[in-house]
């Protein structure tokens, strides 16, 4: 007991740590359109989930496919979601409702990376209802993290005072209690309910066209997303689920300009997709025989020199897509 | 006593020898200083210094040193 | 598992409550169960390295206390030939690629954590017994915690058999008065470390990773790399001890404000003291009081006189210690040149300590001169940072045209790095500059003799919760986690 009075002032301190910190999470930490599609993913039920990066939430129209395969289709790609951010998804997706099949969009540039402090993750951990999956996403995922990132995710975004103010409108509004997506849309582009991201045509980014290698230095970053790539595979295969790898084409000049690195990216994934017998399709090295190969993608198709597709070109996409699958 | 203050002189004259007994634990002397006074004992009264004896204990003063000097003689 | 990983403080919290909640005569297999845990989080596999070290020195010390020379000989070859191996093969291979006709390729080990410190611990401790400065430890599991004490694992102290052991061993009794220094203490390793060193490092990386064009930058650099791997290193050292300290044990101190040494010799003293000790008692004297080193004593002493002659050999063992300082540091090298570079700079200054003594005789200047003490003091700090182009560039002749490329265009022209930016500034610069302005103040008046980290833990207990709060508050918002750029995988 004398032992606990000393501690007493060290325990309080923890708790008022917490306090304070869970009110500035409140106050700094934005409402995201990732809350709308955890919140989906977890209350609905489709016949085909989309899972994987920007790319993915860019191209793929999960309305222009049901059009042309009569299923009910979700987009849950999201920027920032690498291979075991999609992973804990499908398993927290799973968890109330088993989708028909899962179309996994394939972005080879996130394999060569990992990000130390990725606020997609950890938002998407702070959305997540509580259960297993929660508690093993974070052990594996944010554990071994670093205590800022854990812990104070508020550090992560804009502490002025604009966003707060915003921050504490939005929260406390019925937007975020009904997860509108009304927030999402502005000129540049548009969130839609369905998890669509549409870029508007008008909208124009960065338009130099990055490098990629696979190298000694970002081995270890390819081992690591290729192992939870592959946990996907081999969790749908048993589960028998069916999937389909995509990636989704790139600007002519990004391909031309790193011909070997999406090469080396085609090889992996169709080993990989061939081992758990998933369905492949590479809009940027097609294989012999596919129906788009020859297709050209003009760098106007696009928003920026990584792939970002404007929503006309991401409309045509999935009705290709939609109808190839 | 007297041929070792004349050698501990020698090598640093900056320091209290009647008097100081933290030569090493002040930093008086440094490893430096310690190795050459160690050379000096040893080729005058023509002992082996080993390294166990290489210790504080046994340098923080010159009466220190001279205990060890006359231990190592026999 | 990071000092500043979430990970971590759970295992810090742990080791706390379970020390004192456990029945003292099951601690040590406790901590040793926590430091495997440890260990084990950063490669399974490496483990095995960590035992086989631990094994070989525990039984050749057995042997050793009988005063057998083999039985400290083969533990010593052996687990100084695995950490050669593992380190030192692609310097070897690299070497011998240099015969013509020779083209062998580079094989790379993944390096055990805290090999070179665990190596160094457990062969002191061989040697301590051989020397007979302490007793062989009986049990096993004891000696494997003396070698595996997970908060000096991964980078020391380096503690001593001797001192460390008897801790150990120990049961302490619950004390707030430790738990208040040590939380206190890995507070403030936090924040030199996460709030100084890390946004230090920020312009580091970048001005050494591009100093082909970044020219005119190499004062800042090196200056700011001075920064970031004092602050790191003693902030991570203050987090060991800081965590030890909870517990009841102290480790050895390893930094005492090295950069207000007054001579390089007197930096080495108060920088990575630990290593120093050891360097000196395990290897220093030994080859200094050497059968061969007392002929060369003689030999020189009848060719250069009584003077250098007597500091000849002294100077000899000094770059021998310092060429293994310098290839301890790693097998490249910029690191072996750094340590000679070292090593040559204490020998000459104590072959010519008679002839400085004499100039400051006739010019009327003692060690005491404050002036002459500011000079001494501003002299080392610029010696000790010319050492640090070779510590941190990736080779020689990187170390050297950075060097050289110093004293070429203006002097203090850090906005170059982003004058897009102001930002940027703003928000890495200040967070370092009022850091090290903390930092200097507490380091002046500790050498003044008022330990001003040691008067806070003995404030109030709630203040002291509250400064550790801000403390973490303060990394939150102004440490470096740069989103920005993603982290490539070299974690």
């Amino acid at each position: 007991m004398r032992t606990f009075k000393k501690l007493l002032p060290f325990l309080v301190g923890l708790i008022a740590f917490l306090c304070i910190n869970s009110l500035l999470n409140f106050l700094f930490v934005p409402y995201q359109f990732t809350r709308v599609k955890i919140h989906k993913i977890e209350t609905e039920s489709f016949d085909d989930l989309i899972l994987g990066s920007s790319h993915g939430s860019s191209a793929m129209d999960p309305d222009v496919i049901s059009g042309h395969t009569g299923r009910s289709c979700f987009n849950a790609a999201a920027g920032g979601q690498f291979p075991c951010d999609n992973y804990y998804l499908l398993l927290d997706a799973m968890r109330e409702h088993a989708p028909g099949r899962v179309i996994l969009e394939y972005d080879p540039s996130y394999f060569v990376i990992r990000d130390g402090f990725n606020r997609n993750a950890r938002y998407q951990l702070h959305e997540m209802a509580m259960s297993g999956v929660k508690a093993r996403y974070f052990l594996d995922q944010f554990f071994p993290g670093d205590i800022r990132y854990v812990l104070m995710p508020w550090s992560l975004y804009s502490l002025e005072k604009s966003a707060m103010e915003n921050n504490i409108r939005r929260k406390t509004s019925d937007i975020y209690r009904s997860y509108s997506v009304e927030p999402f849309i502005d000129s540049a582009q548009a969130c839609g309910e369905n998890g669509f991201v549409a870029i508007a045509d008008e909208s124009s980014g960065e338009r130099s066209t990055p490098e990629l290698f696979f190298s000694e230095s970002n081995s270890r970053a390819v081992e690591e997303n290729r192992k939870y790539f592959e946990k996907i595979l081999q969790f749908l295969s048993e589960s028998g689920i069916e999937a389909v790898v995509v990636m989704t084409p790139v600007p002519d000049s990004t391909r031309d300009k790193n011909e070997a690195f999406y090469l080396k990216a085609h090889e992996m994934m169709t080993e990989l997709a061939g081992r758990y017998g998933a369905k492949y399709l590479d809009f940027v090295v097609p294989d012999e025989g596919d129906s788009f190969r020859g297709m050209s993608w003009d760098d106007e198709l696009f928003s920026d020199g990584e792939g970002h597709m404007r929503v006309s070109t991401a409309r045509s996409f999935s009705g290709l897509l939609g109808s190839l699958i | 006593m007297e041929e070792i203050l004349a050698i501990l002189e020698d090598i640093q004259p900056d320091a209290d020898y009647e008097n100081c007994t933290t030569l090493i634990d002040d930093g008086i002397l440094s490893s430096f200083d310690v190795l050459s006074i160690v050379g000096e004992l040893e080729d005058t009264y023509n002992i082996r210094i080993l390294p166990v004896e290489v210790v504080p204990a046994n340098f923080n003063s010159a009466r220190a040193i001279y205990d060890m000097v006359q231990r190592l003689r026999g | 598992m990071s000092f500043t990983s979430f990970s971590f403080f759970v295992l810090i919290a742990v080791c706390c409550a379970g020390y004192y909640l456990i029945p003292a005569r099951h601690r040590h297999i406790f901590l040793l169960a926590l430091s495997v845990v440890y260990y084990i989080a950063g490669g399974p596999v490496f483990l095995l390295y960590l035992l086989f070290a631990a094994l070989t020195t525990y039984f050749g010390a057995r042997v050793a206390a009988k005063g057998k020379k083999a039985a400290v000989a083969v533990p010593l070859l052996l687990d100084f030939g695995v950490l050669a191996v593992l380190k030192y093969t692609p310097l070897a291979v690299s070497l011998l690629n240099h015969l013509p006709g020779a083209d062998f390729p580079i094989v790379r080990f993944a390096l055990p954590l805290g090999i070179s410190f665990y190596t160094f611990q457990s062969a002191g401790y061989l040697l301590d017994v051989y020397w007979g400065r302490c007793e062989a430890e009986l049990s096993f599991p004891r000696y494997l915690l003396f070698v595996a004490f997970f908060p000096q694992l991964m980078q020391g102290p380096i503690g001593r058999y001797g001192s460390l052991a008897p801790q150990l061993r120990e049961a302490h009794a619950f004390d707030i008065a430790n738990i208040r220094r040590g939380l206190w203490r890995i507070g403030w390793g936090l924040f030199k470390k996460m709030v100084i060193a890390d946004n230090a490092a920020l312009y580091v990386n970048r001005i050494f990773d591009d100093y082909a064009s970044l020219k005119s930058l190499g004062i800042e650099g090196v200056l700011m790399y001075s920064v970031q791997l004092y602050m790191d290193f003693s902030g991570g050292i203050d987090v060991a001890l800081g965590i030890a300290e909870m517990i009841g044990i102290h480790l050895d101190e390893n930094f005492r404000q090295p950069y207000f040494a007054q001579t390089l010799t007197d930096f080495w003293h108060r920088w990575h003291i630990t290593l120093g000790n050891g360097m000196k008692d395990y290897l220093f004297y030994p080859i200094s009081l050497s059968g061969w080193m007392s002929r060369l004593r003689k030999w020189s002493r009848r060719k250069l006189g009584k003077e250098i002659g007597r500091a000849f050999p002294i100077g000899v063992a000094n770059l021998i210690i310092f060429f293994v300082v310098g290839i301890w540091h790693g097998a490249e090298w910029h690191f072996i040149v750094y340590g000679l570079y070292n090593g040559l700079i204490i020998a000459v200054s104590g072959l010519l300590t008679g002839t400085f003594r004499r100039w400051k005789k006739s010019l009327g200047i003692t060690d005491r001169t404050r002036w002459f003490q500011a000079f001494r003091m501003l002299r080392t700090f610029v010696i000790v940072n010319i050492s640090w182009f070779l510590d941190r560039s990736g080779s020689v002749r990187q170390a050297f045209q950075m060097f050289r490329n110093s004293f070429r265009g203006p002097i203090f022209s850090i906005h170059v790095i982003d004058p897009s930016s102001p930002s940027y500034c703003m928000s890495h610069f200040l967070p370092i500059l009022a850091g090290c302005a903390v930092v200097l103040a507490v380091s002046i008046m500790k050498e003044r003799g008022t330990d001003v980290l040691k008067k806070v833990s003995s404030l109030p207990s709630w203040v002291l919760a509250a400064a550790l709060i801000g403390i973490l508050i303060i990394s939150a918002v102004f440490g470096n986690k740069d989103v920005g750029g993603f982290i490539y995988a070299n974690f």
